[in-house]
């Protein structure tokens, strides 16, 4: 700690801003967490509402998962205007060109499925022919999604969305084994502190 | 009628005439006891199964017109009315489901109906009583078993049938083969009574 203290004071402070800020991190993990929850849940429930013995249970994960994707759809919609507005830390020196545009293309593509996937999910269940309404956790009603909900022959509609929501989340789910694996990559291979600018506590201006 | 035939004075009495004696032996006319529904011990009550799981529900909001005697029953007869959109079964995925327009369509037939035709008497205080239940425009003969316990100047009703949800279309779009909302539906009425002035 103290140490800490003594080299913000010194001149090579502008190293600070090597890590994110603490709500760039806080939107990071809570989407992260709701996202594998999304995943786990979703891959469950689409079986097992079709096995008698869970589909009472299937049912109201399908509620759950309702409330935390349009929870996500929120926390997106805030990391957004936040990455719009704060610059991120500067990605590690050594990296190749190519390297930077494959990181810069993956985040961005993982940005517009985190809002594309809870986007179709929303569309999907206001064009749903059972015409279910979405109870927030059980709180407050989500509205529909207008024309998609007044629509005269809902079933095709409702078909095509859930195809394109299933099939986006899986390429979300191959998106995020690629960060994974990036990850893992600079943090055993390059070495480089690419993990912790991700992580609170410690390792501040590590050079 | 009297306007019609002008030229016969006597003709309009005579058709009033023969219209009191058809009402005299209409069994359709009620004369039996009067009974008010005492509303905060009363109630109708249905139950149900979702994807497996039961649960129950009651409407909160109806009247009765009931005329009951036992030993009248040519003269008895109950007329119902239920506001659908009260369905109140607790949970709000289910509450909000029930008025739209697969389910009850309370924005179009806002309302239940259910009237009897006659009653059948099967001892120790037991009845039926054959009506006639009219919900989202569809009416369907139904046939409520029912305990009637008098004294005094109060009484209570206690009946139960069950409904087939399909015979009035309810829930047809979106579950017409029961596989996530049970088809039968049981219905209970408990309702007190007090002997209308």
């Amino acid at each position: 700690m103290t140490i800490d203290t003594q080299k913000t004071a010194q001149p090579n402070a502008a190293v600070a801003h090597d890590r994110y800020s603490t709500v760039a991190m806080a939107l990071h993990w809570l989407i992260a967490i709701a996202v594998l929850a999304m995943f786990g849940t979703g891959l469950w429930m689409v079986e097992a509402i079709d096995v008698k013995e869970t589909r009472a249970d299937a049912f109201a994960v399908y509620q759950w998962h309702k409330s935390l994707g349009l929870s996500v759809l929120v926390l997106m919609a805030a990391r957004i205007i936040w990455r719009l507005t704060h610059r991120p830390p500067a990605l590690p020196m050594g990296m190749k060109p190519m390297e930077k545009l494959a990181a810069h293309s993956t985040h961005a593509a993982i940005y517009v499925l985190l809002v594309a996937v809870p986007l179709l999910g929303w569309a999907m269940v206001s064009a749903s022919v059972f015409g279910l309404p979405t109870i927030w956790f059980g709180l407050f009603e989500w509205p529909h999604l207008p024309v998609l909900s007044g629509l005269e022959n809902k079933k095709p509609v409702e078909d095509w969305l859930r195809l394109a929501h299933g099939w986006v989340a899986y390429v979300l789910i191959g998106l995020v084994v690629l960060h994974l694996a990036a990850v893992v990559k600079h943090t055993v291979i390059d070495r480089d502190d690419i993990l912790k600018r991700m992580l609170p506590g410690g390792g501040r201006n590590k050079d | 009628m009297i306007c019609k035939h002008p030229g016969r004075p006597w003709a309009g009495a005579v058709a009033v005439i023969a219209m009191l004696l058809a009402g005299a032996m209409n069994p359709a006319v009620a004369e039996a006891t009067k009974w008010n529904v005492k509303t905060a011990e009363s109630k109708i009550g249905f139950s149900a199964t979702h994807a497996g799981r039961a649960f129950d529900g009651e409407f909160k909001s109806w009247s009765a017109d009931i005329r009951f005697d036992p030993s009248d029953l040519e003269g008895s007869q109950a007329v119902v009315l239920v506001d659908l959109a009260s369905a109140f079964t607790g949970d709000q995925t289910y509450d909000k489901t029930l008025p739209t327009v697969d389910w009850f369509n309370t924005s179009k037939f806002a309302e239940g109906r259910f009237e009897t035709t006659g009653f059948q008497a099967k001892g120790d205080n037991q009845f039926t009583a054959a009506g006639t239940l009219t919900m989202r425009g569809i009416a369907v003969p139904v046939s409520l078993d029912f305990t009637f316990e008098a004294s005094g100047g109060t009484a209570q009703l206690q009946g139960r049938t069950t409904l087939k949800r399909l015979d009035y279309g309810i829930g047809k779009g979106s579950d017409s083969a029961g596989d996530w909302v049970a088809l039968d539906i049981p219905v209970t009425v408990s309702v007190a009574l007090e002997k209308a002035e």
